[in-house]
């Protein structure tokens, strides 16, 4: 094995380790704890600079024996999650400085960073498998440190069964893999599968039974109905960052194993029925289960989090055509995404720590009392909902949607119509929040807090910078990130 | 300045001014007041310079790259043909005039500079709507006009009705979008390769050249699941949701609980207008030999004008009837369209914007007159305490009712002539249409301003900034509609329409046209509407020794209460919803209860759920069982799915 082909292109993971040991080092004394985010943030952003350097000509390398491959959609994967994870490790800051020992935060939130990245360019399902549980076990921490919180303890242990349940089942998936193809390797697997299938040896029921299997192993992850009860209930209990982080990079994370998984390692005609299917549903229960939650005067990371479960079917209808235009669609429309939901929770983030609640109607009159953060927060839903006002959401969404139309698969279109539909009932539950922040006069909640005038807070900053990227992807940036995306896709490796 | 290159100057100008009074200027009325009405003078004044010097055939169009991506390419552009100015003179016209009549109408309310920016900010937009040249920045602006009217119909948000009418305005809307969009979406799917470099993507002046290479070289069919006809009914549907026609209607007589300067502005005169605008320019893709759409617009625009017309005869609330009318007429325009008329479409539009913006002005000053009442049983003999509304409003529904030689009678009378051409049902439900509407119109009339004072207040004249706004339009509603006469030629038709031919012109002609059914039988219609109002609402005739409507109420009474109920439009739909609740709520029940927690929890899994109940006696619901149980079931189903 080639050492510096190694450490060249896991040069952003050893920055993340590193970065993980000097924040545990510095998070035990008293005077140097306050330093900890920032070690973050930075550490995470060379990283995902990093990234972006590690591409060797545009060719496919495999190292570590052929488990991890680093291909343009794996360096395009990790730049973009890193990037986030920067984002957010900003926005913790002051959140977290709400909870005793808010530095230990730190070094948790950069492992499960670590094992998203990592999930970027896994090509064996043992390294899928590792890289699966460093982000999950991370984030049960991460949801559960509001230790004196009930509500946020509720949420991790919630996440913990769930999350053991969806293991065992990718691990059953696994173990039927390895017993047909007797390898774990991505590009082993494919080669034999693919032989078997052409032989005809492989029996059609042990097919379903992998690639169901597979499918709720990863759909849990995605979050995508009927395995998405667990997120509204873990988004609700844990602290908003941790929130923000499980419904972004956990999420990207997730697609990037499913693109490699269903893409390029198994595939047969009876996966993207599936995949459509939990298409259709995540954006039924999504959308639907959304408005009960504004009727119901529910919390608004509950409504996000429905949100977010509907996003997934967005998503999962590019997926099912699984062709290269519509994973670069897909990656567009992940990559705006990122963005918007952080800018959205940012937001949120922003709100509760100043009043300490996250009910909807208690953002009633943002506007006049944080015009800032109120303009920023309707720019997020305005684009979470695909409305074509600072457009990057509705651009993104169209592209995902016009490719899946003329996919030339025969059931797309019914699935693009079903999305449309579905956004169009969504759009009710963005724009009724929206409506609450601009046009209704402040809550008491609101009204209680004091006027300190504009305030510098990094919040704020990664709320306004999210913002400020989506409006720059808007007015001249969408060719540039199109042709990022046309460039991720240009060498996938098996 | 004056060039047409500087058009796009209009919509910015509003745009400025919101900006302006929501960060800077929102503190002080006089300013906020001074910088919305200042902009969208000038850009009146500006829309009038243009009108005077452009007389180009061909339309202007600039195109500047917004998005680029891959093949896709969008532009954002400026659009200037006579359409178009048509268009912006209307609404900076009658903007200009509300946002007058706003200072005195608004002058009590603490929302006052809120209101202003928000004024400007419809304005942008829906200028914006105008000039675009492209589909997609027509949705653009499109959605924004929307979010506009749905901030400005709540904005007296602590109302309850008015915050339950702007949400049923947005989800009426949402489901016409939806049409709209998956329209959009088929017709870039077929006409993709159309659209090169050097094409700006769903130019609306390519539209047409789009539409046919599609048809040669892409296999899109004209009738069929997929094909010309569902993309025109489809794009349609945001027009039907907008323009409120039937069955999607219902939001419009309920957005009248925004302020009344909305309802003139938003709600009359140009945003409900827009859906029509928006099919006069994608006419092409109906236009198309063979395809059904055409007759599809033109039904719909038949039914919802005679439908809306049936209700507007009972309403009591003075806002709401003249709401319904709003929909009546809407649907004269859009039948006119299904016709194969865009251009009298246009010209009813316009000279229904001056009268109906007129009316419900008129309205809005007797409603602060009397109070804030707004229910004409509690009105009456208004005329002696308000003779400049009165005056006005009886203006206003002369002209809509088709008293000859104003307004109205030249533009709806041309749209039945039309019908008279094409489709003689139609025909006789415009005529029929005609009929209700001079009798309802007067009705109001009537009842709002002859006899005795019913009320309880003390009514009294309106300040200047009301009442000049109402003469002001009180011009154009009787004289504008001469220039799409006979007796000058129709110099507007043929300005809008370079190739518009009529059968004969001069006043000869038209002596001619009224001695044909479509000329006689419309006229006939306004007078037989006009007395019968005036006998029943002002001679008070009997019939068996009650009053007509009296006896008509107790002798027809599932008419009467059809009409008075909206013929029960909202109620079918709440059933079906609630039906449609019902049963996913039953069945997601009977999933919960007795798949997964009686048969699977408390029987198969009773003895693991005791461990596991143990551990979660911690959390709220104890839910996660069922949980983990949904996600094996999804799985279990899907496996079982395709093995069986």
């Amino acid at each position: 094995m080639d050492w510096s082909i190694v450490s060249k292109i896991l040069l952003p993971e050893f920055i993340v380790v590193f970065s993980i040991i000097l924040t545990i080092l510095l998070s035990l004394f008293e005077k140097t704890k306050k330093y900890v985010s920032a070690v973050a943030t930075v550490a995470l952003a060379i990283a995902s600079f990093v990234a972006s350097q590690t591409g060797i000509g545009g060719d496919v390398t495999k190292i570590l024996n052929s488990a991890f491959i680093s291909d343009t959609l794996c360096i395009y994967l990790r730049v973009l999650i890193y990037g986030v994870a920067a984002l957010i490790a900003m926005a913790s800051k002051k959140y977290l400085d709400n909870y005793e020992s808010p530095a230990e935060y730190y070094p948790i939130f950069l492992s499960a960073t670590l094992g998203a990245g990592f999930l970027a360019g896994v090509n064996d399902f043992l390294t899928l498998f590792i890289g699966l549980e460093t982000l999950g076990l991370s984030a049960i921490l991460l949801a559960s440190y509001a230790r004196k919180e009930k509500k946020s303890n509720e949420s991790a242990l919630k996440y913990l069964l769930t999350a053991a349940s969806a293991t065992s089942l990718l691990l059953l998936a696994m173990s039927f893999i390895y017993g047909v193809t007797a390898s774990t390797n991505f590009a082993l697997v494919a080669s034999r599968v693919a032989q078997l299938q052409s032989i005809g040896v492989l029996s059609d029921k042990l097919e379903i039974l992998i690639a169901a299997l597979l499918v709720a192993a990863i759909g849990f992850k995605l979050a995508a109905a009927p395995f998405h009860n667990w997120s509204p209930d873990v988004y609700y209990g844990a602290p908003t960052t941790t929130t923000l982080f499980l419904s972004v990079v956990s999420k990207i994370a997730g697609f990037a194993v499913a693109i490699r998984v269903f893409g390029t390692v198994f595939h047969n005609e009876f996966l993207l029925p599936l995949l459509a299917a939990i298409a259709v549903i995540s954006i039924v229960v999504g959308n639907f289960v959304g408005i009960i939650q504004v009727i119901s005067r529910g919390s608004i990371k509950k409504l996000l989090a429905y949100s977010s479960i509907a996003q997934s079917g967005y998503l999962l209808v590019a997926l099912t055509s699984l062709r290269l235009e519509s994973v670069s669609s897909l990656l567009l429309y992940i990559t705006i995404y990122a963005l918007m939901n952080t800018a959205a929770f940012a937001c949120v983030i922003h709100f509760e720590r100043e009043t300490g609640s996250d009910n909807i109607f208690d953002m009633a009159g943002l506007l006049q009392k944080k015009p800032m953060m109120a303009i920023v927060f309707v720019i997020a839903l305005f684009n979470l909902a695909g409305l074509p006002f600072i457009p990057a959401g509705f651009i993104a969404k169209f592209f995902l949607f016009a490719t899946a139309f003329s996919s030339g698969i025969t059931y797309a279109p019914y699935l693009v119509i079903i999305a449309l539909i579905g956004s169009v009932v969504a759009l009710f539950y963005y724009l009724y929040v929206a409506k609450l922040v601009i046009v209704d006069a402040p809550s008491h909640k609101l009204q209680s807090i004091p006027d300190e005038g504009p305030a510098f807070d990094f919040t704020k900053l990664t709320a306004v910078l999210s913002t400020a990227l989506l409006v720059i992807f808007s007015v001249w940036g969408m060719d540039f990130l199109q042709g990022m995306t046309e460039m991720a896709i240009y060498r996938i490796g098996v | 300045m004056t060039n047409v290159e500087n058009a796009w100057l209009i919509a910015l100008y509003p745009l400025l001014s919101a900006v302006l009074i929501m960060f800077f200027t929102h503190k002080s009325r006089k300013i906020s007041m001074g910088i919305s009405i200042a902009a969208v003078a000038i850009g009146f004044i500006h829309s009038l310079l243009l009108f005077f010097n452009f007389h180009g055939h061909e339309a202007y169009e600039a195109n500047f790259n917004w998005i680029k991506a891959g093949d896709f390419h969008l532009e954002i552009g400026l659009l200037v043909d006579q359409l178009g100015i048509g268009m912006l003179l209307t609404v900076t016209l009658v903007s200009l005039l509300v946002q007058i009549y706003t200072h005195g109408y608004m002058d009590e309310d603490k929302g006052y500079t809120r209101f202003y920016s928000y004024l400007s900010l419809f304005t942008f937009s829906m200028l914006g709507l105008v000039i675009s040249t492209n589909l997609f920045q027509m949705y653009f602006f499109w959605e924004l006009v929307g979010v506009c009217s749905f901030l400005l119909i709540g904005f007296w948000w602590h109302k309850p009705s008015a915050a339950h009418a702007c949400k049923k305005a947005f989800v009426t809307n949402r489901v016409g979008d939806a049409g709209f969009l998956i329209g959009l979406i088929m017709l870039y799917a077929f006409t993709k390769d159309f659209w090169s470099v050097d094409i700006a993507t769903m130019s609306f002046t390519k539209i047409q050249e789009a539409i046919n290479f599609a048809i040669a070289n892409n296999g899109l069919e004209v009738v069929g699941l997929v094909s010309v006809t569902t993309i025109g009914i489809l794009i349609f549907m945001g027009a039907m949701a907008k323009s409120a026609q039937f069955p999607l209607h219902i939001w419009l007589p309920d957005a009248m609980e925004g302020p009344t300067p909305i309802s003139a502005l938003i709600h009359a005169a140009t945003m409900v207008a827009a859906g029509v605008y928006l099919m006069v320019r994608v006419f092409p893709i109906c236009e198309i030999t063979g395809s059904g759409a055409l007759s599809f617009i033109a039904w719909i625009g038949g039914i919802t004008a005679i439908f809306a017309a049936t209700i507007a005869l009972t309403q009591n609330d003075i806002k709401k009837a003249l709401a319904y009318s709003t929909c009546s007429q809407l649907g004269y325009m859009i039948m006119s369209v299904g016709l194969g008329a865009p251009y009298i479409a246009m010209f009813h539009l316009i000279t229904h914007a001056m009268f109906k913006a007129m009316l419900f002005l008129g309205s809005g000053s007797v409603i602060l007159g009397c109070h804030h009442e707004q229910d004409m049983r509690e009105m009456g003999g208004l005329r002696k305490y308000m003779p400049i509304t009165a005056i006005t409003f009886l203006i206003g529904t002369l002209s809509i009712s088709g008293m000859p030689f104003f307004s109205g009678f030249w533009s709806k009378d041309m749209i039945i002539a039309k019908a008279y051409e094409v489709s003689p049902a139609l025909f006789w439900i415009g005529t029929i249409t005609a009929l209700l509407t001079a009798f309802y119109m007067f009705r109001i009339y009537f009842k709002t301003f002859e006899g005795e004072y019913r009320g309880h207040a003390h009514p009294h004249e309106q300040p200047l900034a009301v009442t000049a706004p109402l003469m002001v339009l009180a011009i154009p509603s009787v004289i504008l509609g001469l220039w799409g006469s006979p007796l000058m030629d129709y110099p507007l038709l043929k300005y809008f329409n370079h190739h518009f031919h009529a059968h004969g012109t001069g006043l000869s002609f038209f002596i001619h046209e009224l001695t044909q059914p479509m000329g006689y039988l419309p006229f006939l219609a306004f007078v037989f509407g006009n007395l019968g109002a005036y006998l029943i609402y002002v001679k008070g005739i009997t019939m068996q020794d009650k009053a007509v409507n009296v006896y008509v109420k107790e002798k027809f009474v599932p008419l009467y209460e059809g009409s008075v109920n909206k013929w029960y439009i909202d109620e079918a739909y709440e059933f079906v919803i609630s039906l449609c609740m019902s049963f996913f709520r039953i069945t997601w029940k009977f999933f919960e209860r007795v798949v997964i927690e009686g048969i699977v929890i408390n029987g198969l899994a009773w003895r693991g759920s005791e461990f596991v109940g143990e551990v979660l006696k911690l959390t709220q619901s104890g839910k996660v069982q069922s949980y983990i149980l949904i996600m094996f079931l999804g799985l279990i189903v899907s496996v079982l799915i395709f093995m069986v």
